[in-house]
């Protein structure tokens, strides 16, 4: 029983950080129909401003950092999302892979390709017992963080002028327009919201792993795009469900495995993911709405 | 806008000019490589990684082997032919690999130094094959640098990763007096399968219990799993081998150690360099392998020399690994072209096959007909504890295991 109850707490901590990645993918592609592939720049951005802050006290280093992602997620959306706004997809989707390579080269150059060392306090590093089920520092960390975001933007979204006009402009683009929703101010808070998001992440991943670096971003977007992909493309419930599912599906995985395949786990997750697409293509909550 | 006639004339001259440029690179290509003339300055090629995660691990073994080539020129060249560079950058990058191996042989490179990594290497290797020129890699550790998998050409000054697993267990056994090992693979890299099938091996020779095996990704966002399976064992082994590299093997580590699993735990080479130690703070009882210590303290005097010259004009590397193999790297061809007079892979592959713990500064080096890379070479044991990293001594494996 323990043991059961130990995956599951394991399960849930990595849910909650799939779903702290995944959220903000799925805002954007909401909004403005983007696959943000830089999105996991933004949460390097973040590793790396909690690393130059550092030596100042965490809380104010957490604040800092996240500032600077918001204002990178808010000039990325300007600079370069901004001018191909409305093309199609793909066009999108290119240029946030340029983006992104862009940032990661940027970020070689400026902090070398040796992972940067962040020293955080040991209170996130310690482990918690009880009755037998091991809860560590950074499972209780994201599944809190998870919490107070998703509670946070659920009531931003419902009781907010601001986030109506989101969800309005999620629904329907040019309708929400054509009622007044001005469309810059929609986007350019979408992205804050995703930067906050991006913020929050890499303070868990670098409470977890003790470093920045400039490719860390590429997983996390990974996984980001495959829970969103599986919930429903630009729904907020679906990118919460899917990534639910894969946080807990790596977790059985990994458990359930025997050794000798446990290296292949990741085809396992993925077949799988491809099975739920194959049966449900457009997702397990679909958005809902028509677009022009 | 353009009229359609001057956009047609725009496009021709832009082919015409794109045909004058291939056309010059396929030219010099001809020129170069196969050894080229003989009276000449020789042309070494560095198609090494410049930027991206080997950039670490090549960007000193270029200083070092600049720093042999220097000397090597001071004195008059080798044979009297002065050494000439040209450089080209894989930015790690497989495809990148090939052309910077073409951009170099382009360039005129009769002898080629490629990237720290098998898998990396490879197409650099193949590209240098097909010019007849030999191509080195200064720490590639795999045990695939064999003429029936690479081919002829292909060099590592590296030492095989067999000897460092094999030397942790010895030394585990041996100085720890430990009983029960864990064994954790990082299946990502090659040479990190490698190493823990060759632990792994050496551990049951020696009589060693393994009581347990598991694996977890370089990329992986969480290791809850392979820690629980950890904690579920009825007691904690008396060390964990961790065969995985940096960053994701230090976040291994860091996980271990914030669930409360003390076992002291022995990794390779790839966590040589100190930068990471910050990342687990207050770490203890973490042994690696390493190529030579960079703190003056080596037992090899050539070491220390290499390091100190180095240090001086460079600054302290970001790894020992790469200073020490680049500088033997060209420490290799010098020797071996004194023996085959001429840098033509026919005559300088054999001059390096006679190579029989060959006294070079990384060490011993031996090449045969089948292996392009030292197998049995000592490693040296670097302990960190409480944060601080230091030399435990120089470890001789007394058997490594034949791992394919």
């Amino acid at each position: 029983m323990t043991e059961i109850i130990q995956h599951l707490v394991d399960a849930a901590g990595l849910a909650s950080l799939y779903a702290l990645l995944a959220l903000p993918v799925a805002l954007v592609y909401g909004i403005m129909n983007l696959v943000n592939f830089a999105h996991g720049e933004l949460i390097m951005i973040g590793a790396y401003g909690l690393f130059i802050f550092a030596a100042i006290t965490l809380p104010l280093a957490a604040f800092l950092a996240l500032v600077i992602v918001v204002l990178a997620a808010l000039a990325m959306e300007r600079a370069a999302f901004r001018p191909v706004r409305g093309s199609s997809p793909e066009t999108l989707l290119v240029t946030s892979f340029a983006v992104s390579f862009l940032l990661q080269n940027a970020a070689l150059m400026i902090f070398g390709s040796r992972p940067k060392s962040v020293e955080t306090p040991s209170l996130f590093s310690q482990t918690v017992t009880i009755g037998g089920v091991h809860i560590e520092g950074v499972t209780i960390l994201s599944v809190g963080l998870a919490v107070i975001c998703i509670g946070g933007l659920v009531i931003f979204m419902k009781r907010t002028a601001f986030g109506m006009a989101m969800r309005a402009a999620a629904e329907d683009f040019t309708m929400a327009r054509l009622v007044g929703i001005r469309a810059n101010a929609v986007i350019s808070g979408t992205f804050a919201i995703s930067g906050v998001g991006a913020g929050v992440a890499a303070f868990i991943l670098v409470v977890q792993g003790g470093s920045a670096f400039a490719t860390m971003g590429l997983t996390p977007v990974i996984i980001a795009f495959v829970a969103t992909m599986m919930g429903g493309l630009g729904s907020f419930s679906g990118a919460l469900i899917g990534a639910a599912l894969l946080g807990a599906g790596t977790v059985a995985f990994d458990v359930l495995l025997p050794t000798q395949l446990r290296s292949s786990r990741e085809a396992f997750v993925y077949g799988a993911v491809l099975v739920v697409l194959l049966i449900r293509p457009q997702g397990l909550v679909p958005a809902r709405r028509e677009r022009v | 806008m353009a009229s359609p006639r001057l956009r047609t004339i725009t496009v021709a001259i832009a082919i015409a000019l794109a045909a004058t440029v291939l056309a010059a690179c396929g030219s010099s290509s001809e020129e170069g490589g196969g050894g080229g003339e003989e009276n000449g300055p020789i042309t070494i090629g560095f198609a090494t990684a410049q930027s991206g995660a080997f950039a670490s691990y090549d960007k000193p073994a270029v200083d070092g082997a600049k720093l042999e080539i220097e000397k090597i020129n001071a004195e008059g060249g080798i044979d009297g032919r002065k050494i000439k560079v040209v450089e080209a950058d894989t930015r790690t990058d497989i495809n990148g690999a090939r052309e910077a191996a073409d951009e170099v042989l382009a360039n005129g490179a009769q002898f080629m130094m490629v990237t720290c990594d098998f898998d990396y290497s490879t197409p650099s290797i193949v590209e240098a094959q097909s010019h007849n020129v030999v191509a080195m890699s200064p720490c590639a550790g795999s045990t695939k640098f064999r003429t029936d998998v690479i081919g002829p050409n292909g060099f590592s000054m590296g030492t095989g990763v067999p000897a460092e697993g094999a030397s942790q267990a010895e030394f585990a056994s041996e100085k720890l007096k430990a009983k029960t090992a864990y064994v954790i693979v990082d299946p990502t890299i090659d040479i990190d399968k490698q190493s823990g099938a060759a632990f792994e091996q050496r551990w049951k020779e020696l009589g060693g219990t393994i009581v347990g095996t598991d694996v977890f990704q370089q990329e992986d966002q969480s290791f809850s799993a392979q820690i629980s399976r950890l904690r579920e064992l009825p007691e904690p082994p008396d060390v964990i081998y961790l065969a995985s590299y940096p960053p994701g093997g230090v976040r291994f580590v860091r996980s271990l150690r914030a669930a409360g699993i003390e076992s002291p735990i022995l990794a390779e080479s790839n966590f040589d360099g100190s930068y990471w130690l910050k990342s687990v703070p207050g770490l203890s009882d973490f042994y690696h392998t390493a190529y030579g210590s960079m703190n003056g303290d080596d037992p090899e005097p050539a070491v220390n020399q290499v390091m100190a010259e180095y240090t001086k004009k460079y600054g302290k590397p970001e790894t020992e690994i790469g200073a020490l193999s680049g500088y033997s790297v060209i420490e290799a061809l010098k020797r071996a072209y004194e023996k085959a007079g001429t840098t033509e892979a026919s005559k300088l592959v054999p001059a390096l096959e006679e190579f029989h713990n060959e006294k070079l500064a990384i060490g011993p080096t031996t090449f045969d007909k089948l292996n392009h890379i030292t197998l049995d070479r000592p490693v040296r044991i670097i302990q960190v504890q409480n944060g601080k990293e230091s030399l435990v001594g120089l470890w001789k494996p007394k058997k490594v295991p034949v791992i394919e």
